[in-house]
């Protein structure tokens, strides 16, 4: 059976370089063979590279011996692979979203991006503002997802190992920062809808960190500097559940198994850490759950559909797979040990001939492999090697044994934070700490004489070292920690005496143990968890939280429909349905023109249709694909003419109608503002309710939207709230005909004139 | 058991030429008295007189008490040479584990002076031994050390986990 673990941005490969080191040290069960692979734009990433030096030096150790093809439990005993040469694929060769999109040739890809970026966002040509990650930016990184260079080498490495049907797919990613964001559901997704892949119905997990570090709020703010704004992870985290939220309620989940995972206090970073470029977090317990949950998928993927699986916070003793992972780190860093300060220097005094009274192993398990006693050392040294990577991760050893020769001061602080911070993420008494431990009293039941006496060529295939992991894993007695059993909790950032949004209680499943726990109702579960208090510290959404290209129009819905949208907003959103729908002097049609999709780049197209909310789309929004937008000019526009970039005020959506420009000047909204408060005086949102309250909830539903009678009946309460006419003067007629034909049944249905009676 | 463990019969053989030279000198059947040999090289002044017997017949009893004893003493060393050795490994500290070999022959140096003191004690303490000659009781006390040093060595070599201690393979 095959794992393909795909890590998504600077989280997920955390975990999967967690999930590696894990798997190497057996902690899957035996005939598995794990295929890691990174997904993020910044290739250089520290946990990429590590993650990928680490899969090198184990390959080489196995190669060295005869295990390139060793499959079985233990030390070593994973078989990992390689989708190309490295492991890490890249979304997109873009770095800036005005080249992804191809604005420099195509006035109409400037028009359709205007309406969807800010300017920040799609920056100017041969821009390098995504070069290393998307920063929080959402909506933009699910567009370097959809370019078919980056799409289909990630498809394509991925679907060679899933085609023979014994392989499941786990994908791991933050909810809360970029490329994660944008990435996991689209992978999914891809994985999902891929034809080759459609007999096959891959089993896939999705495992999603909640923010679970954070700038430590005790020296000054800092923020100044902040490459991906930590004050935004939550109301991402709640972005992102939000939207998976909506995927379920629409029975349109890309996966069998949701594992979110959080912690109540995050871990605390100095904010100097958030700063651009010196993205190396340090490594923290729940990657290790992470990787834990990964296990737990493949134990149980069989029996999973469309579950949300919750586990309690670590209460001791620890028990099911928490002891496990505690067991394997333990007779890692005694194997570990032993090696170091045995073995290999025992190993010094063997003779010519390969022999070490005292010690008849050694001639004996040179003899069987045919090496000599320097190759068997240099063995031992390269898995001490590893072993000591995978403790040094879980911050096993004190920082002062990891400083370099002659260490500046900002090097040992800096390295005694880190390792302070890792260690402190962890349950109590749940780290072996190497400058404590004793090996011998821990192995003290062990016979040594009996060292290496399992040990085989067949099953080994020359990995010395597993006999050792074996005889380590039959001595090692380890005492269950008798800490005081604290009262459980949840691994999720809210607790179930937290109250969401609307005041309520939190409804999260009963969790007994420390296995991972199926909630009831799905449904019921992402949304219980969307609703926490997510935006308590950044009230206003953000288009850039949602991983869709559709984003300002999900936005600009939430908060003209929450009730506590302010006036501006709402007159502008008037401003904009009254110059699309009232006849203007000089105007003889609707300002409005379609881009159509086949006029943009296929990332543009991709990005706009994947990406869309709304699964009908080409029903939905448009009939024939693309975007219908809003202009407003004063020269005259030939019919088939496109409006310049400035000159794009919004675009045509169901649940709203219209949308407002991203790329909107302060100076055109103000005027819009003002036409929105001119014509509600004048009596236009009572006008237009009346026309078409009697058809538009069905108009909807013809279209296929999506929650049709909630969308519709939010747009007719949004357009009633408006005070009845309080200025004398008469609105100009209405326009009668859309100008373009084949339009969605809710957009004509906007411009037919109402039937009497 | 692994292979390095298994161990050949033929190092158990090894035990039986020392008690077998015993026996040989010993055997009653022997030697012109037809007490052994043993008897006659330490009881010469009494030979042909009627306490020869009773002299011959003494000194058989205390010589294979003695062996036996020295016996005892080796095998309980072999044993406790691989206990210490156990306990040495399980101490993962390399110096404390280079010098098997080392640790081999100085116990047999402490069986070869167990056995010999105790053999020397028997005869101090004993009132039967008394017509033998001086130089026969240094001659007697060497071999039983002897025979107690070899019974040791013989034993490690015997045992399949300290054979192969010792030899390294």
């Amino acid at each position: 059976m095959k794992l393909i673990c795909v890590g998504v941005g600077g989280s997920g490969a955390a975990c999967t370089e967690t999930l590696t080191h894990l798997s190497a040290l057996g902690l899957l069960p035996d005939g598995w063979n794990l295929i890691p692979v990174m997904v993020d734009q910044d290739q250089q990433h520290p946990r990429i590279t590590a993650t990928t030096r680490f899969i090198d030096r184990y390959l080489a150790v196995r190669a060295a011996r005869r295990a390139t093809t060793l499959s079985g439990q233990g030390l070593f005993g994973l078989s990992i692979s390689r989708v190309v040469g490295s492991n890490v694929l890249q979304p997109s060769t873009h770095e800036s979203l005005f080249d992804l999109l191809g604005l420099a040739d195509s006035r109409q890809a400037k028009a359709a991006a205007r309406l969807l970026f800010d300017g920040s966002e799609i920056g100017v040509p041969g821009g390098r503002d995504f070069a290393n990650g998307y920063y929080g930016r959402v909506n933009a990184g699910v567009c370097f997802f959809n370019d078919p260079k980056g799409r289909d080498s990630i498809l394509a490495a991925i679907r060679e190992h899933l085609l023979s049907g014994d392989g499941c797919v786990v994908l791991f990613g933050s909810g809360f920062g970029g490329t994660g964001a944008a990435g996991l559901l689209h992978i999914a997704r891809l994985l999902r809808d891929d034809p080759q892949l459609k007999p096959v119905k891959v089993p896939i997990a999705i495992i999603q960190l909640e923010p679970y570090f954070e700038p430590d709020s005790s020296g000054n703010d800092g923020t100044g500097g902040f490459v991906n704004l930590p004050e935004s992870f939550e109301s991402r985290t709640g972005a992102a559940y939000e939207f998976l939220d909506n995927l379920a309620q629409a029975g349109n989940l890309p996966c069998q198994a949701i594992y979110p995972l959080g912690t109540p206090v995050p871990a605390a970073f100095p904010p100097e850490w958030f700063a651009r470029d010196q993205q190396d977090n340090p490594h923290l317990f729940l990657e290790y759950l992470g990787a834990l949950a990964a296990r737990d998928f493949v134990l149980n993927h069989k029996e999973l559909t469309d579950d949300v699986r919750i586990r309690r916070l670590p209460v001791q003793p620890y028990e099911g797979p928490l002891a496990d992972l505690r067991t394997v780190l333990f007779r890692a860093a005694v194997s570990c040990r032993l090696l170091d300060s045995y073995f290999i220097p025992l190993l010094d005094h063997v003779d010519d001939d390969g022999v070490l009274p005292g010690h008849p192993w050694v001639h004996r398990v040179c003899a069987t492999g045919g090496m000599t006693a320097a190759q068997l050392k240099e063995h031992f040294g390269e898995v001490r090697a590893l072993l000591k990577e995978i403790l040094i991760n879980s911050g096993a050893y004190p920082h002062d044994q990891l400083l370099s020769a002659s260490p500046s001061d900002e090097e040992r602080e800096r390295l005694e934070r880190r390792v302070r911070i890792t260690r402190e993420s962890f349950p109590p008494d749940f780290l072996p700490l190497m400058e404590r431990l004793s090996a011998p009293t821990l192995i003290g039941a062990g016979d040594p004489l009996a060292l290496f006496d399992d040990y085989t060529l067949q099953g080994d295939a020359e990995v010395v070292a597993r006999s050792l992991w074996r005889w380590v894993a039959g001595a090692l007695a380890l005492e269950a920690p008798g800490g005081q059993a604290r009262a459980g909790g949840y691994q999720l950032r809210w607790q179930a005496h937290d109250r969401d949004v609307d005041n309520q209680p939190l409804q999260l499943p009963t969790t007994p143990n420390d296995e991972f726990h199926s909630a009831k109702d799905t449904k019921r579960q992402l949304t219980s968890l969307a609703l926490g208090k997510w935006s308590e510290r950044n009230s206003r959404r953000s288009h850039s939280e949602y991983p869709s290209a559709w984003a300002p129009a999900i936005v600009h819905r939430d908060i003209l429909y929450s009730g506590k949208a302010r006036d501006d907003r709402r007159y502008l959103h008037l401003g904009l349905l009254a110059i699309a729908m009232l006849q203007r002097p000089g105007s003889a049609a609707v300002p409005v023109r379609l881009l159509r999709q086949g006029q943009l780049n296929e990332t543009f197209r991709e990005s706009l249709s994947k990406t869309c909310p709304i699964p009908a789309y080409d029903k939905s929004v448009v009939a024939e694909g693309g975007l219908l937008v809003l202009f407003d000019t004063t020269v005259p526009l030939e019919d088939d003419g496109v409006p310049s970039e400035e000159d794009v005020i919004g675009f045509f959506y169901p649940d709203t109608v219209v949308v407002p420009a991203m790329g909107l000047s302060s100076q055109r909204r103000t005027e819009i503002e003002r036409f929105g408060l001119y014509v509600a005086r004048r009596g236009f949102p009572r006008q237009l309710c009346v026309r078409i309250e009697r058809d538009w909830v069905q108009a909807l539903r013809a279209s296929q939207v999506p929650n049709a009678d909630r969308q519709g009946e939010r747009f007719l309460r949004f357009l009633a709230n408006f005070e009845a006419r309080t200025v004398a003067e008469t609105l100009p007629p209405f326009y009668t005909e859309f100008p373009i034909p084949g339009v969605a049944r809710w957009i004509r249905g906007l411009f037919e004139e109402p039937q009497r009676g | 058991m692994a292979s390095w463990k298994r161990h050949s019969m033929a190092w158990w053989l090894l035990l039986l030429p020392p008690p077998g030279l015993f026996a040989y000198v010993l055997s009653p059947g022997l030697g012109n008295y037809s007490e052994g040999f043993w008897p006659e090289w330490f009881g010469a002044s009494l030979l042909g007189t009627d306490g020869y017997r009773l002299f011959a017949a003494t000194l058989r009893l205390w010589t294979i008490g003695l062996l036996v004893a020295a016996a005892v003493v080796a095998f309980a060393a072999r044993f406790w040479l691989a206990y210490r050795w156990r306990k040495r490994l399980r101490s993962f500290q390399v110096s404390q584990v280079l010098r098997f070999k080392g640790l081999v022959y100085r116990d047999l140096g402490l069986v070869f002076i167990a056995s010999g003191t105790l053999a020397t004690t028997a005869i101090l303490l004993g009132q039967d031994l008394r017509d033998v000659p001086v130089v026969g009781w240094v001659v007697i006390v060497s071999a039983i050390a002897a025979f107690g040093a070899v019974e040791f060595f013989m034993a490690v070599l015997a045992f399949g986990s300290t054979n192969t201690l010792l030899r390294g393979r």
